[in-house]
This record gives structure tokens, C-alpha cells and sequence, in this order.
């Protein structure tokens, strides 16, 4: 009650302001310490969410920072937090615990600055790992699965190898089939998770699209992350070849791939990817004469998505 | 009459004789073996679908084919087999007679007469160029332009006559031939009426189809309608259809402006003879005044061009003009069309029958002129009339400017390159420099980058002496599926603007997604210099060469120095955030779709103003598509099985792809575009506009679009046109950022399209009653934060510090941010506004965002006093500022669903009656520009609240000046008498009378009518803009004017206020 009495008789612009923008003016104007931690109780969110952004702007208002993580308002927790980050304030532990906010835009913050820093381990890879398993939020979750996405393969087609001085022809072109794909939605990106890309994953229970049309003409209104599984058999192993590749002629947008539950590639060009032909290597990977398995994780982010045309096989010599 | 004699240019044959004729086919179509050949060849002809024979008052009988409609199978004409003898070896003639029915005033544009060839239209592979065929072009009601196709296997020629006449019911003698070294020749009653050499031809290519007679070989709908007989066709030329001395008047401009100055058409001699054309006088008749041209003798085979000057002080009208030399004679007719009142473009963005034009108020269509392969193996400007026929171009030039209408001509070349050219430099290629599997070329090569000014400057050779070709769109959509490339001289340039290699992190055009990159700033606040920004920075500004192309294009098109063209692009904002688009053209324009909320129109055109500022002086127009996707409007998979259950559109044409805008919608949208200071509006999607026979995916599926569209131009545009070209923007006081580096960075942004948050954002400011800027990063830069009070910055990720730093001052200074949950971490906003995600139901997202909107405001209203208030929020604002006069557009946004695509849940096209106040501050006097009259006004918390009603859809323009407009005054100088030949300097003022008689500094839209003492409406007749309140014209009297009392009616479009003074013409 001392302290409160102390900042009201240092703080008389402020108090005495009579409409919202006054208040604000005078905290521009002035910025000392004690308006600001009254104001950012104002009643009004701009003087509040001002003083806040005041207070972070000071060398000496770390201390004052910390107690603002647990203000009712959630923009004053959030730019609390943020302000934190900025002065190296924030520790994995206190990041950890803001995740359990009730607010998704104070835990947006907490989960960027948890995964900024790469190589994600440690108790940051734990934190991640959960969230990416159980936030509710999808663009929080978005954020943590990203960081801890395991799957990258940078592969250099035969034709692209400069070390490659001959043509390259295709001596076989298998169509994959087009009817009876697997497909389910992976809505809360989860199916990495839950090891969809494995070759012996249980499919069984998922809807059966065909591919070389969108997943919107199979009846699915619906942008965000799908996956498509298809079982289908190779021919014998021809007697002299150089490289073999699938080759999708577009999907719509992204995609990532496995053969047999081995990670082959993406097409990950983001928008523009969605016209742009694609083949990645599988000469290890395919099995000849034999059932394999292939596993395309798709991202749409916007209008109609999916494996819309063929995929093929390609024999290359 | 000054008259000037030059020698253009003259081209010698060496002699030779013409082999001669043999007729090889004859129908005379007798009556007693009507289909034999009467040659002597035995050229049977088969009679085709419902061609008849039949008897005729003249020839007794004759060929009849009454033309096709889309739905039979109405073949016509006749057929005479592929025989070897209809493939002449060289030198080869056709003549018949023919007499058009009434019925092909109704028929398409072309009517076929002979063909052997299918292919009149230009296409480069070989079977479009064999044979010959020859067929009418309608030029006008009975007017038609003789046109001649040789194929050469490679490419084909054209020769287009000037436009004759041929009155329907009238028999007319037509003939044809070729030499066989490249003359052609037409003759019209024993007239030659054109003649064109083509340099270096021999022989036509054989063509594998049958010759037809009186129609094209595989349509059903391009017979000529009417009555042809006595068809003769020779190997060799007969004498008569061989050379002669002629005179003739050029094909070139034959429309000229009153008091145009320099105006001449040409005269061509053509000694077309063995022996030399003597001294003589050529005699100029033009109105009944006669004027001699000495002429000196001209060799065998010489051509001379003689420039005729034309007098245009005559009267707005049709003239004949006649020249005899000797005993040859040449006709012709100029027309003096009256000059133009200033006026907003209204493009269809495609090519449209002028009917349409007309109909709708289009100002423009798309129409090609260039030829592409010509100037690419002449790698230098060419005048192009030397290597094609551009008779047909001239003649729709001069058409046009006859209806005041005008051609924008579309070109490409850059595309054309990159189909049709084999060569690897000018492909994409990987960073291994494989090519890349696009169609999009290299075009920062050189060589390509030489071919957009060449083919410009080409153009402007050959067609800038026409004044209704004043615009061109240079290439359309070839930056969307452009790609990253790394050809040597693209490396090199991308090298030399790093001064460093190109990272390896960059893959993508998108950019390269910050949360992969390791060591990222946690602050997401990125260096200026930051290497891979630069990169992007650069490819989109320069390195993927289209700019850089289409400066070229534009600095081709305006080398002849002509100022009011005008070049454009679009879409121009389907890329980053960056300045540039478009390179150095005059106007950067925009498509969009107005579904679902066709406010956004407003937004992407935000976009727009935001990309010209980043070159002086460039300027923006704004596209409406007048079609609509079904999958965002009416999905077709959605659609009912059962027909009764599907509205009438639905039943009519189930499998229409692209449908038309609601009428609704499309007034929105019309009225978002000129709420912003556009030089000019376009449509795209004639299909959807009017039914449109022959195969389209674009559909007329609404007939109140159609008319709507006709009633906004002529009621709205055509009258406060004008007008809006003169007033500019009001400030404003709220920006929005759309950030080039977190769309490189976190792969964001609009990219033009109008769906993403970003525009949600920009369509919540608007709802809530802001005036909103688009800024970019470079904004930022050059110009700060200072003129703006609030900074929205939706997915703003990532900033680079330069940026940051003016954010942190503009905070300082008491700058108001509000931003989302994605914002760069290092700045702590003011206000949050978490983004939205749709639903695709448009009620609910409609909802949302108004809630949204409703939010905002009640937070900012304590801090920011709005420019304009409206009562709700379906009553969207936007204001202009001129002098000291404000100009606040309204437009109703409310809607619901209706029964055109309603029942779908993704768009509410239908628009309802709204009413409410408005509420500006300050004090002054309210005018309904579009009612024209004054506004009831009550005053009310420092400002004037008045009533406002309005129907679907509908917008209004308000302005409010400082002083009310009393009276409005015509001044004519002198005494109310003025000689025919003389000028007439008019003043029309409009006036206040507050503390005596001043001019508000306003624009104010007037009204001028101006009757001749027949009671016609003389030149400058139509809309003006009394700029300050003033309007100064010259009225030109024409030298022949009819003496007599003429009228000037002066009309303020603002209250209605009318005043009409006579002038007395001697």
C-alpha cells in the first residue's frame, strides 16, 4: 500500500490525465518508472499495452519485466515475454513454462524463441517434442514440428550431376497406379509422429483416393497437411540401368516422399511449387520385382491440393 | 494547297513478260450440266451442304449459299476436288461474280469466296501455310475489305484491300491474281483496287485440301452468303488482271481530328508499265474545290508517293476525295471526326465486336500488332508494312478513331521467345545448369532484352501515326511460374549486385523459410545487407529479367516520341512486395475476383499505388475479372443432380467454367476501383459478358451483369470520369506494411491475389472506416513512418533493421502498432488482432472480420479521430482531396445470399438496400456528384452528419466544399458573332458568391452541350472537369459550317445548376 502511495505521488501527469489518450501522451512524453508500472494497469489496452512497450524499451526494467508474465491482460504477458527474449532474459525453463499459458499468442512467442536456436536438444527438444504432440494450436504446433522435423535429404538427380557427361534417356517408364491410394488427412500434423511413413504402417483404415485428380475432387475441401500411401509392384530388375527415379509431374504443393520407409526427398518450393515437376533418386531404395511401398506427405496451403497428376517410375540409363 | 511530291521509294522488275493464261476451271453453272466444268478439264463440282443452284435475273443461274448457323451442319459452297491443276506453278488468277443476300449483314465477320488453304489467321506450323484462299472481311454495314492469303510452307502473306462496298442485292465483279514473283493484285469491277509485291516469293506452296467454291474448306460457318457465278480460274495471268498504271490513295490513316495539323493521306502512282508515264497534272477534288499537282514524268515499273495535305478546319463528317491523272482516276473518302474530351479508359481486356464496345462504354480493346519473327531475324526495328499486310490493322485504326473508340495492342515477345526458340542461353536453367522443366525463359538475355525494344520500336514505326492506338499491354502473367536461374550472365549480374556468390541456401523464388535456417536472429530483425535478402531483392527486381523486359518493350513503343501513349502491365502485384513490377511502363495494373467480400478489389489496388511509387510518375489502373472460378463460387461437383433442384443458369449451361460476376459484386467492385485515383478501369472476360457463339469456357450465366455493367459506365464513369482523373488521393493516416523480407523469409504475402490475411487485414481496416495505405519495406525507407498515425503489419515475421529502426521511432513519437501474432518479436505492438483463418462459409468470415473491425475501432477510437464516419459498417468510405475540397465515396457492401451462387454458402453476391449517416468533420456543403445535387447537412460533434441511402450494391460520390456553388456562368469571348474558320475562346465557371463571386478550389464535373444550328451536337460536346472550378475551351468553328445560331449549354453536375448562352455563326 506504501509502495502504491509512493508511485502515486510520483506519478501526477499520469494519474491526472483524463482521457485514454492523455494518459497515453503523458507516458510518452515522461516514461518514468513509476507511471509506467501503474499504467500498465490502465483500463484501456492501448495505455496498457504503451506502458508495457515503454517498460521494455529500459535498460533497468528486467526485474519489473518478470512479474507482467502473470498480468490478466495476455498482451501485456506476451510483450512481457517478448521483451524478456530480447534483453537474453527468457531461460529454457521460463520459455517451458509459459508454454502452459492459457493465451496461443503468449505461447506463439515462447515456441519461436525455443526454436530459433538450431541445433534444437536438450530440454528445448523436450519442450518441442511435447508440443508438437499435444498443443492444441496449430500454428504453435506448426512452429515446434518444423524445428524437430527430422526429415531432409538432399539427393542430385543423375541428370543434374555434373560429373555426368552423357545423355540421359528413360529405357522404361512405369505409371504408378492411379486408383486406390491411401489418403488421410493429417490435420494436427501428427502422422510423422505416428510413423506414417513407415513401410509397415496399418493403413487399412484410411479413405482410398485416386491420385492424378486433387484430393478436392476426391470430395476433400480442405488445405493443410495429407498423406498418401500406395502399395504397388516393380517388374524384374532390367539387366543394365544407371539411375532409377519417381517422377511426379505436379503435386499441389508440397511434398515429402519415402520408398519402403526410407526418407528419398522433398519438393518443398513453398507456393510456387505447385506446377513444377519434380523426380527424386530411389536407385537404392526400390525393390525389384517385388511389392514396394511409397509414402508422399503433401502440404496444400491454399485452393486445391494433392497428388494431381501421375507418378511414375523411370529407369534411367 | 501546299502540295508535296516524294519519291518514296521505287522498285524495278526485271522484264518479265507474264506467261500466258490458261483457264483451268470454268462453272458457269448452265442449266443443263450446272455443276460441269466448262474448261474443258472436267472439274466437276459437288454442291456442299445446302448450297443450291439456282436461277438468277442476271446470269440466269447461279452458285446460292444462305450462310450457317453454329448448330447445323451447314456446309456451303462447292466443291471442286484436290486436283493438280488447281496447284498453279507460278502465276495464277481467279474471277467470278457475287451478290451478297441480306442475310450476311447478320453473318460473322468473314465470308469465304475461294479457298484452298483453311488457315486465314496467322499459325506457324506448315499446314496453315499451303494454298491460297480468298474471302471478305466485314468492314462495316456493307463495307468489306477484299483479303488474298498465299501460303509459302513456312509462313503465308496477306494482301487487305481498302474497305469497298458491296450492297447486298448487287452484283459485283471480282478478280484476283498472283505473278508468281510476289505481286498480288485485286480488281473490283475491272478496277485494280489493290496491288502489294512480296519481296522474294515464288511459287504458292501445294496444298493437300480440296478447292472450294463460296466457302472454307472444313467450316460450317464461314460461307459467304449470297449468290456467286461465273467463276473462272487461270494458271498465268490474263492480261486484264496483269499490270497497269494505276493511281490509288494509300491505306494508311484516312481519319483525321478537326484542326488537326500536318494531316495528309498519300497518292500513289504506280507506272506498273513498260513505257514512261509523261508530265502531267494530277487534280485533287476533295468537297468540290479542286487543286492541281504539277507531276513529273515517272519510269516503267517506278512507284511515286505523292502527299496529299488535307484541310481538317472542315466540319466533323465524311468527304470524298478524287484524283485524276491523265486518264486514270482514284476515289477515296477522309473523314474529320471531332476532338476528344478528356475521359477514363474503360478496356475490355480481350478483343470485342464493337457492338459490344459500344454497348457497355468501352473505351479500348485488345487487339496484336506486332510480327514477331520478322523483327527477330531483322535484329533491328522494322517498319512493318514492308514485310506484312497491315491494311486490316489501318482499317480498324481508322474505324475506331471514326467511334471514337481506341485498340491497346497486347504483345508478348518475351513469350514468343521463349516457345519458339531453341536456343539453351535463353532457357532456365538449375545451378548445374541443366533447364530448368518451365516455359519460362531466360529473358535477362541479351538477345531477348534487344528483341522487346525492337519489336516496340517496330511497332511504333508502323502504327504510332494513328491516334486510337495510344496503349499497350506488355506481357500478362509471365511472372508467375517464372523461376530462379542460373545461366552464366544471370550469375554474373547476381554476382556483381552481391559482390559475392549466391547463397546456397537459396533454392526457391519463394525465398527460404527463416525457421530452417540455423542461427536465424531469435529477434527476426535481419541486416539490411543480409546476403539472401539481397539475392531476392535482386531476382525479383531485375535478375529474372521480365522488368528489365518490359522497360524495353516500353522504350521501343515510345521512341517515336508520341507522349500520350501509355504502356501497362499486369498483373503486376502477382509477385513480392518489392518495387519494380513492371519495369519502366506507364501504368501497373491488376486482375482480381471480388468473391467473396468484393471490397478486396479495393485492397489489391492498394497494392498497386504501393508498386508505383517505386518509379516516378508511373500510374495505376484496376481490372475487375468479369468472370468468376465456379470451385470459389458455385463448385460444380456440388452442383444438384436433379435438374429441378438447380437454379436456371445451372439448367441452361450446367458445365460453364467460368461464370458471370453477380451484378452486386460487380458495382462493388466498381466503385472500390474509382474510390482510388486510377487513370482508367478494365474488364476481362467477354464471355461471360455477352453470349458468345463457338467454343469458350467463359459464360454468360447472368443477365443483369451485362446491363449493369453498361448503365455504371454510362451513368458513372462516362459523366464524373473527368473529374476522377483530376482529383487525387486524400492522405492517409494508416498504413499497412507488407513486408518484402518476411514474405522472402516466412513465405507470406498476398502475391496480388487478394486471399490472404494480409488482405483480410487491409478488408478489416477498410470495414472499420480507415482509409488504409499499403506501404513495402522501401516505403519505409525512403520515405518513414512520419505521415501515418496507426502501422498495421500483418505477417510481418521479419524486418530488416533499417525497417525496425523506423518502427521504434514511429512508436516514440506516439505511432500506434497493430499487428497479429506472427510479428517480429523485437517490436511490441500496441493493439493484437490475431489473424484469421476462412471458412469458405462467407456469412460467417463476413461476420467475423466486421467483428474484428468493430474491435479495432472501439480501441483506436480514443486515440485516432477517423477522417470519415459511417453509421454501420456496410456503408464502406473512401475518401479524395483536391484543393480544399474532400471527396468521399460510399459504397454499400451489405449483403446476403442470394439465388445465383448463394445457395453454395461461399459467396453473399446479392447486395441489399442499406441506409444509415454519414459523418464528415469540419464544416462546408455536401454534394451528390452522381444525383447532382445538394446534400441536406445537420451538424453535429464538430463535423456535418447527413442522410445516405442506398440500393444493392450501389455507390455514390459525395463532395463537400468550403463554400456553397452558386451559380454557374458560360463566357464566350467576343460579341456572340463568330466567322465559320475562326476560334472561340469559352470559359465555364462555377461559383460561389460567398463574400462576393470566387472559384472553389474544387473539381467540379460539368456538362457541355453544344448545338449547331441544325441542333447538333457539335465538338466538345460530352463531360468535362472544371478543374478549380474552371473550364477553358477554344470552339473551333469549321470552315463550311452552316451559318446559323448554335447553342452552349453549360450543366454543374454537382447541384444540377444549368445555364445556356448562343453564339452566331456567320
Amino acid at each position: 500500500m506504501k509502495h502504491i502511495l509512493l508511485l502515486l505521488l510520483a506519478a501526477p501527469l499520469f494519474l491526472f490525465a483524463q482521457t485514454p489518450k492523455e494518459r497515453r501522451d503523458n507516458l510518452l512524453k515522461n516514461q518514468d518508472l513509476q507511471s509506467l508500472l501503474i499504467a500498465v494497469n490502465d483500463e484501456n489496452a492501448v495505455v496498457r499495452h504503451t506502458a508495457v512497450r515503454l517498460l521494455a524499451q529500459r535498460e533497468d526494467a528486467t526485474t519489473q519485466l518478470t512479474p507482467l508474465l502473470k498480468s490478466t491482460d495476455p498482451l501485456i504477458r506476451r510483450c512481457a515475454l517478448q521483451a524478456l527474449c530480447l534483453k537474453n532474459a527468457a531461460t529454457v525453463d521460463l520459455l517451458g513454462g509459459m508454454m502452459a499459458d492459457e493465451d496461443v499468442n503468449v505461447r506463439l512467442i515462447a515456441v519461436s524463441q525455443l526454436a530459433a536456436e538450431k541445433p534444437v536438444t536438450g530440454k528445448r527438444l523436450e519442450i518441442l517434442e511435447k508440443t508438437a504432440r499435444h498443443e492444441k494450436n496449430a500454428a504453435v504446433r506448426d512452429i515446434a514440428s518444423k524445428a524437430i522435423w527430422p526429415f531432409y535429404r538432399n539427393t542430385i538427380l543423375l541428370r543434374n550431376r555434373s560429373d555426368w557427361d552423357h545423355d540421359v534417356k528413360v529405357i522404361q517408364d512405369i505409371l504408378l497406379p492411379k486408383e486406390d491410394w491411401r489418403f488421410s488427412l493429417d490435420e494436427n500434423n501428427q502422422g510423422h509422429l505416428n510413423n506414417w511413413f513407415k513401410k509397415d504402417f496399418d493403413a487399412s483404415a484410411w479413405k482410398t483416393i485416386p491420385i492424378a485428380a486433387t484430393w478436392e475432387d476426391a470430395g476433400f475441401q480442405y488445405d493443410g497437411l495429407a498423406w498418401y500411401r500406395k502399395t504397388f509392384k516393380t517388374p524384374p530388375k532390367p539387366e543394365k540401368y544407371n539411375a532409377v527415379e519417381l517422377h511426379f509431374e505436379s503435386v499441389d504443393e508440397c511434398a515429402w516422399v519415402w520408398l519402403n520407409g526410407v526418407y528419398i526427398g522433398q519438393h518443398d518450393l513453398g507456393t510456387s511449387g505447385w506446377q513444377t515437376p519434380f523426380s527424386l533418386d530411389i536407385t537404392k531404395e526400390v525393390k525389384w520385382d517385388a511389392e514396394n511401398v511409397i509414402v508422399v506427405r503433401i502440404l496444400d496451403t491454399a485452393g486445391a491440393g494433392g497428388i494431381y497428376k501421375p507418378v511414375h517410375l523411370q529407369v534411367l540409363e | 494547297m501546299k502540295q508535296a511530291l516524294v519519291t518514296i521509294f521505287a522498285v524495278l522488275f526485271l522484264s518479265s513478260a507474264l506467261p500466258a493464261a490458261d483457264m483451268f476451271g470454268q462453272w458457269l453453272f448452265n442449266s443443263e450440266k450446272p455443276l460441269e466444268d466448262a474448261s474443258g478439264h472436267n472439274h466437276t463440282i459437288k454442291l456442299r451442304g445446302k448450297a443450291q443452284i439456282v436461277e438468277d435475273e442476271r446470269f440466269g443461274i447461279a452458285l446460292k449459299s444462305t450462310g450457317s448457323v453454329p448448330t447445323a451442319d451447314n456446309a456451303q459452297g462447292a466443291d471442286a476436288g484436290n486436283h493438280a491443276d488447281f496447284t498453279p506453278k507460278g502465276a495464277f488468277a481467279f474471277d467470278f461474280w457475287l451478290k451478297p443476300d441480306e442475310a450476311i449483314r447478320a453473318g460473322r465477320d468473314h465470308f469465304f469466296l475461294i479457298d484452298k488453304k483453311i488457315y486465314h489467321y496467322f499459325r506457324e506450323f506448315e499446314k496453315a501455310n499451303l494454298g491460297y484462299c480468298c474471302y471478305l472481311l466485314t468492314r462495316g454495314k456493307d463495307l468489306y475489305s477484299i483479303n488474298v492469303n498465299l501460303g509459302f510452307k513456312t509462313d503465308s502473306v496477306v494482301l487487305e484491300t481498302r474497305p469497298v462496298s458491296l450492297p447486298v442485292n448487287e452484283w459485283h465483279h471480282l478478280a484476283f491474281s498472283y505473278d508468281g514473283e510476289g505481286t498480288v493484285r485485286v480488281f473490283m469491277d475491272g478496277q485494280m483496287i489493290a496491288k502489294k509485291l512480296f519481296a522474294n516469293r515464288k511459287a504458292v506452296a501445294p496444298s493437300p485440301y480440296a478447292l472450294i467454291l463460296g466457302d472454307r474448306a472444313t467450316s460450317n460457318y464461314s460461307s459467304f452468303i449470297g449468290r456467286m457465278a461465273q467463276i473462272r480460274y487461270f494458271q498465268g495471268v490474263p492480261a486484264e488482271y496483269g499490270p497497269h498504271p494505276t493511281i490509288s490513295f494509300s491505306q494508311g490513316r484516312t481519319v483525321f481530328y478537326h484542326n488537326e495539323k500536318n494531316a495528309a493521306i498519300t497518292l500513289t502512282i504506280d507506272n506498273d508499265n513498260t513505257e514512261i508515264m509523261d508530265d502531267g497534272i494530277v487534280t485533287i477534288t476533295v468537297n468540290g474545290a479542286k487543286h492541281e499537282l504539277p507531276f513529273k514524268k515517272l519510269a516503267p515499273r517506278e512507284i511515286r508517293q505523292v502527299t496529299v495535305p488535307i484541310g481538317t478546319t472542315l466540319k466533323a463528317a465524311s468527304y470524298q476525295i478524287d484524283a485524276t491523272l491523265n486518264t486514270l482516276n482514284a476515289k477515296s473518302t477522309f473523314d474529320i471526326v471531332p476532338r476528344e474530351n478528356p475521359f477514363m479508359p474503360v478496356v475490355m481486356w480481350g478483343t470485342c465486336p464493337e457492338n459490344e464496345l459500344t454497348y457497355i462504354g468501352f473505351t479500348h480493346d485488345l487487339r496484336h500488332f506486332s510480327n514477331f519473327p520478322n523483327v527477330w531475324k531483322a535484329k533491328k526495328p522494322l517498319d512493318l508494312s514492308t514485310v506484312m499486310d497491315v491494311t486490316s490493322n489501318y482499317n480498324l485504326l481508322n474505324n475506331y478513331m471514326k467511334k471514337g473508340l481506341h485498340a491497346c495492342m497486347t504483345t508478348a515477345p518475351g513469350r514468343w521467345v521463349e516457345q519458339t526458340q531453341t536456343n539453351p542461353e535463353y532457357k532456365r536453367v538449375t545451378r548445374n545448369g541443366k533447364p530448368r522443366e518451365t516455359t519460362n525463359g531466360a529473358v535477362g538475355h541479351p538477345d531477348i532484352q534487344e528483341f522487346g525494344y525492337n519489336v516496340g520500336a517496330s511497332v511504333a514505326q508502323t502504327y504510332m501515326q494513328f491516334p486510337s492506338f495510344d496503349s499497350a499491354l506488355i506481357h500478362s502473367e509471365v511472372r508467375d511460374n517464372t523461376m530462379l536461374s542460373f545461366q552464366p550472365f544471370e550469375v554474373k549480374s547476381a554476382e556483381a549486385f552481391l559482390g559475392t556468390k549466391i547463397p546456397q541456401e537459396v533454392r526457391a523464388k519463394t525465398g527460404v523459410p527463416y525457421l530452417t535456417l540455423p542461427n536465424f536472429p531469435p529477434s527476426r530483425v535481419i541486416p539490411d545487407d543480409d546476403t539472401i535478402l539481397r539475392f531476392y531483392t535482386w531476382f525479383w527486381k531485375d535478375g529474372d529479367g521480365w522488368n528489365p523486359l518490359h522497360s524495353r518493350i516500353h522504350d521501343g513503343l515510345k521512341s517515336t516520341g508520341r507522349k500520350d501513349f501509355w504502356t501497362f502491365f499486369d498483373p503486376a502485384v502477382r509477385v513480392p512486395s518489392v518495387w519494380g513490377s513492371g519495369g519502366h511502363v506507364d501504368i501497373v495494373s491488376q486482375w482480381t475476383y471480388s468473391y467473396p467480400d468484393p471490397i478486396k478489389i479495393g485492397q489489391s489496388c492498394d497494392e498497386l499505388f504501393a508498386m508505383a511509387e517505386g518509379y516516378p510518375n508511373q500510374k495505376v489502373m484496376k481490372m475487375t475479372q468479369i468472370i468468376w472460378y465456379r470451385s470459389g463460387t458455385a463448385p460444380i461437383e456440388r452442383m444438384p443432380k436433379e435438374e429441378d433442384k438447380r437454379v436456371q443458369w445451372e439448367r441452361d449451361i450446367p458445365d460453364a467454367k467460368f461464370i458471370s460476376i453477380a451484378p452486386d459484386h460487380l458495382e462493388i467492385a466498381l466503385w472500390s476501383m474509382i474510390a482510388r485515383p486510377v487513370r482508367g478501369i478494365m474488364y476481362h472476360g467477354r464471355g461471360s459478358l455477352f453470349t458468345v457463339t463457338g467454343g469458350t469456357s467463359y459464360r454468360m450465366t447472368n443477365p443483369e451483369t451485362t446491363p449493369r455493367l453498361s448503365k455504371l459506365v454510362h451513368n458513372v464513369i462516362q459523366p464524373l470520369g473527368p473529374s476522377l482523373l483530376e482529383i487525387p488521393d486524400a492522405k492517409s493516416r494508416v498504413a499497412v506494411l507488407e513486408s518484402f523480407a518476411s514474405q522472402m523469409y516466412a513465405q507470406c504475402g498476398s502475391n496480388g491475389w487478394s486471399n490472404s490475411w494480409e488482405a483480410d487485414m487491409h478488408i478489416i481496416l477498410q470495414w472499420a472506416g480507415y482509409q488504409p495505405q499499403i506501404i513495402y519495406d522501401e516505403t519505409v525507407r525512403k520515405n518513414g513512418l512520419d505521415a501515418y498515425d496507426i502501422l498495421v503489419m500483418p505477417n510481418c515475421y521479419v524486418l530488416t533493421q533499417s525497417v525496425y529502426d523506423e518502427i521504434l521511432k514511429f512508436q516514440k513519437r506516439g505511432g500506434i502498432v497493430v499487428a497479429d501474432e506472427r510479428l517480429c518479436p523485437a517490436v511490441l505492438p500496441d493493439l493484437l488482432v490475431p489473424a484469421y483463418k476462412r471458412t469458405r462459409k462467407a456469412d460467417v468470415d463476413k461476420a467475423a472480420l466486421q467483428a474484428m473491425a468493430a474491435n479495432l475501432r472501439n480501441e483506436l477510437d480514443p486515440f485516432f479521430k477517423r477522417d470519415f464516419q459511417t453509421s454501420n459498417m456496410d456503408i464502406v468510405g473512401r475518401m479524395r482531396h483536391f484543393g480544399d475540397t474532400d471527396y468521399l465515396f460510399l459504397i454499400n457492401d451489405k449483403r446476403t445470399y442470394g439465388n445465383y451462387v448463394g445457395q453454395y454458402g461461399l459467396v453473399m453476391e446479392k447486395g441489399l438496400d442499406n441506409a444509415g449517416t454519414a459523418w464528415l468533420p469540419g464544416d462546408g456543403y455536401i454534394y451528390d456528384l452522381v444525383a447532382h445535387k445538394q446534400v441536406q447537412t445537420t451538424p453535429k460533434d464538430g463535423g456535418l452528419s447527413f442522410d445516405v441511402s442506398f440500393g444493392p450494391g450501389e455507390g455514390k460520390l459525395f463532395m463537400r466544399t468550403k463554400m456553397p456553388l452558386d451559380a454557374i456562368s458560360i463566357n464566350v469571348d467576343g460579341d456572340g458573332i463568330a466567322p465559320r474558320g475562326s476560334e472561340v475562346p469559352i470559359t465555364v465557371q462555377v461559383e460561389t458568391a460567398q463574400n462576393g463571386p470566387i472559384l472553389p478550389k474544387a473539381v467540379v464535373p460539368v456538362k457541355l452541350t453544344i448545338l449547331d444550328a441544325d441542333g447538333k451536337p457539335a465538338e466538345f460536346s460530352g463531360y468535362h472537369a472544371a478543374v478549380n472550378s474552371e473550364l477553358k475551351l477554344n470552339l473551333s468553328i469549321p470552315s463550311n459550317e452552316k451559318p446559323g445560331k448554335w447553342t452552349i449549354i453549360a450543366e454543374n453536375l454537382a447541384n444540377g445548376g444549368k445555364v445556356q448562352t448562343t453564339l452566331t455563326i456567320k
